[in-house]
């Protein structure tokens, strides 16, 4: 019953500090989908290495039920408690001077250690007969329900309510009492009480100081070599995500830029806010919205109140938004508009689960092209289905992210479409872009009271009149802030690949060493 | 009891961790392609993500349960076990993504419950026979060794070495370049592979039942 009890307890605690350090690495690496990869190659190397070890260790052939075994394992658990605990925090480190993949060394040391207790257990709780793998069995039952516990109750009810200090010293704790009752449970002799006693020290010594030790992870594993004492004003911590928000307003979801929260249509330095507020020139009243995305609000902010728009739904999967919505002006009356409703939600399942719903436009301010799980919202087999929720004449905007990838998807599923700054703007009908509509929605629209232009304003009057320019088009498939229109787009994108869900073309494309385009 | 003879342990054959260690290989593939299949499913969400891993951990788990129980008749050919467990792996890998689509479709109005259900329910074969491998395997390197922390540690790091290499080169070459289908299909060929090889060891001279240990050693 020891063995069982120690390594469904290892079990959890391992899993456990697996999904935080995925949580970190991935914010390091902005949600890269490499990630997982890297870290799992790292854990499980750890882990076969420790097993190896601790193999190579067990000389005598039958060693079941000595219990000075335990002494030695009390030793294994603490130091690869110890060792996980201070891995984020090296990770953040790391970061700062070297790649993030270079802290896997850290992660490969503590899942050493960990993988060494399931073959030190066995050895000590198995007879060497005919039921050895039965009971092997039993053991290794217990250590995978001890992860599947780590699973649910550390990434889906800690990560809620605790943050990442708070969670990392919990298995800390948990973590040192096993290492501490195994060592006072060997019978060795008073020796015991002493390793005991020095684990429990080690273990709230680590407790104490979990907030200085975390302070400025996130801040590191974000800014990397530029870090400079940043601090986030806001972090949002939930088993959905990490988001953080920055002095002047950006803000960084999963550690990419996750826009800036701004409507300023006459700054749009930071975030081409024109790109929702252009619409009106390519739909004339689009009664019915459907936004995936809501993220910080900016977008959701502008098409609510583009004319015409009667009601907006809007899914997001993070409900942390919300929050981060709540605290800004500029955007917190969506909260409150009767035209907006919030569903949190993945954002292609509520697609496939509402094929009723249809939408005279569909708004999607896409995260990086280059992110895990974004060929989930950009392959072919989900614009399709977005195409076949849209009512005639409908209109869909898609932040393609620079990928040309996503373009050349984009086309291939609509019959009509055109790049707006870095957005694709199609259709199954033909579009076209009315200036004239434009000039007018602009001049007339209002946010929170508040005119967007003001055309007695000469400045004003100057950027509505380059907003409108835009209908002309360019040639230029270099110039950012500017319509390509598809009969340039088509030839540009030739040899470049339609994005499947099989071949998730956009999110490794970042990633060859070899381009195939 | 079988034990060690007094000039030594028995080794294990090269091939029995090398055959281990493709497994493993095989099974990380599948994980990784499984999951992003059912999150494309199934959705994104914390709740979706927790539902695929805890799925995959369970079935390992009973699985690992199974193959203990099976493992404890001495005159069962445990090789042979492990030789279909792997086909089985194999060819349930071959159909899987088409499956996944298919039973997706039927339940796409369902409750988070009967989502839950179904997703446990889809990765149950499979994931049950990839638990039963170790301890299949533990039992015959204990028969052959007489050392079960030796055997447990040995065949544990092959496997998760395998499993180690395969995270990697899925994520950086097999997903890259063959698509979540070819990825299946390279794992699929590795598991037949590998039972057809183990089942054909089996079938050599005293290979129907694993080769105990010679008497005479400390036991």
């Amino acid at each position: 019953m020891i063995a069982l009890f120690v390594v469904t307890l290892t079990g959890f605690v391992a899993l456990s500090y697996e999904i935080l350090w995925y949580r970190a690495c991935s914010f390091a690496s902005g949600g890269s989908p490499v990630t997982f990869g890297v870290l799992l190659f790292a854990y499980l190397i750890g882990i076969a290495w420790g097993a190896r070890r601790a193999g190579r260790r067990c000389r005598d052939e039958d060693a079941s039920g000595d219990s000075r075994q335990l002494l030695r394992l009390a030793v294994y658990i603490a130091l690869a408690n110890l060792c996980s605990f201070l891995v984020a925090p090296l990770l953040g480190v790391v970061c700062t001077f070297a790649p993030w993949p270079l802290a896997m060394v850290l992660v490969g040391i503590s899942a050493g250690l960990l993988g060494a207790v399931l073959p030190l257990v066995s050895h000590f709780a198995i007879p060497a007969d005919d039921r050895a793998g039965a009971r092997l069995s039993y053991l290794y039952l217990g250590n995978i329900v001890g992860s599947a516990a780590g699973s649910l109750l550390t990434g889906f009810v800690l990560m809620d309510g605790l943050g990442f200090a708070g969670i990392s010293s919990l298995l800390l704790a948990v973590g040192m009492l096993l290492a501490a009752a195994l060592a006072v449970a060997s019978s060795s002799d008073v020796r015991r009480f002493a390793v005991a006693g020095s684990i429990v020290a080690v273990a709230a010594i680590g407790i104490v100081l979990r907030d200085p030790v975390h302070v400025g992870l996130y801040e590191r594993l974000k800014f990397k070599s530029s870090y400079d004492g940043q601090r986030f004003v806001h972090v949002v911590e939930n088993r959905h995500g990490v988001i953080a928000v920055t002095d002047d307003g950006l803000v960084v979801g999963g550690g990419v830029f996750d826009g800036v929260v701004s409507l300023d249509l006459m700054d749009e330095s930071r975030n081409w806010i024109a790109r929702p507020y252009v619409l009106p020139a390519f739909h004339a009243a689009p009664k019915e919205v459907l936004l995936i995305g809501l993220s910080a609000g900016p977008w959701a902010q502008v098409v609510v109140n583009l004319p015409g728009v009667e009601r907006l739904t809007c899914i997001e999967i993070n409900p942390g938004y919300l929050e981060i919505i709540k605290r800004h002006d500029v955007v917190s009356s969506l909260l409150t508009n009767p035209k907006v409703k919030i569903e949190v939600d993945d954002g292609r399942r509520w697609i496939n689960r509402h094929p009723e719903r249809k939408f005279d436009l569909i708004v999607q301010n896409t995260t990086w092209y280059w992110r895990g799980h974004s060929t989930h919202i950009l392959s072919r087999e989900y614009l399709e289905m977005c195409k076949s929720r849209m009512n005639p004449n409908g209109v869909m905007i898609l932040n393609a992210t620079g990928s040309p990838d996503v373009q050349k998807t984009c086309l291939d599923v609509f019959d009509h479409g055109l790049r707006l700054y870095n957005t694709m703007v199609v259709g199954p009908d033909p579009l076209s872009f009315d200036g004239d509509r434009l000039r007018q929605a602009l001049t007339t629209m209002r946010i929170d009271g508040r005119r967007v232009l003001d055309p007695s304003i000469p400045a004003h009057q100057t950027r509505l009149e380059e907003l409108v320019a835009l209908g002309a088009g360019t040639t230029d498939l270099d110039r950012d802030r500017a319509i390509v229109y598809r009969d340039v787009l088509d030839p540009y994108l030739r040899g470049w690949k339609v994005i499947t869900d099989d071949n998730m073309q956009g999110e490794w494309r970042a990633l060859r060493w070899w381009p195939d385009k | 009891m079988q034990a060690p003879s007094s000039t030594g342990p028995t080794p294990l054959p090269r091939w029995v961790p090398v055959v281990f260690a493709v497994s493993g290989f095989a099974a990380l593939v599948y994980q990784v392609v499984w999951q992003r299949s059912l999150f494309t499913i199934y959705g994104i969400n914390i709740e979706s993500v927790t539902v695929v891993v805890t799925a995959f951990m369970l079935g390992l788990g009973f699985g690992s349960l199974a193959g203990g129980a099976l493992s404890k008749n001495p005159r069962r050919s445990v090789l042979r076990l492990f030789a279909l467990v792997e086909t089985g792996i194999g060819v349930f890998g071959f159909v899987s993504l088409p499956l996944f689509r298919m039973v997706g479709a039927w339940t796409l109005h369902a409750s988070p419950t009967v989502t839950a259900v179904v997703t446990f329910l889809l990765l149950l074969v499979p994931t049950l026979l990839m638990g039963a491998t170790l301890p299949l395997l533990v039992a015959h390197a204990v028969r052959v060794t007489g050392n079960v922390g030796r055997s447990v540690g040995n065949l544990y790091f092959v496997n998760t070495l395998g499993s180690a290499i395969a995270s990697l080169v899925t994520v950086v070459v097999l997903l890259m370049w063959l698509g979540q289908q070819g990825s299946v299909i390279i794992a699929g060929v590795l598991n037949c592979g590998a039972g057809a090889y183990v089942f054909l060891r089996s079938a050599g001279p005293g290979g129907a039942v694993s080769q105990p240990a010679p008497e005479g050693g400390a036991s």
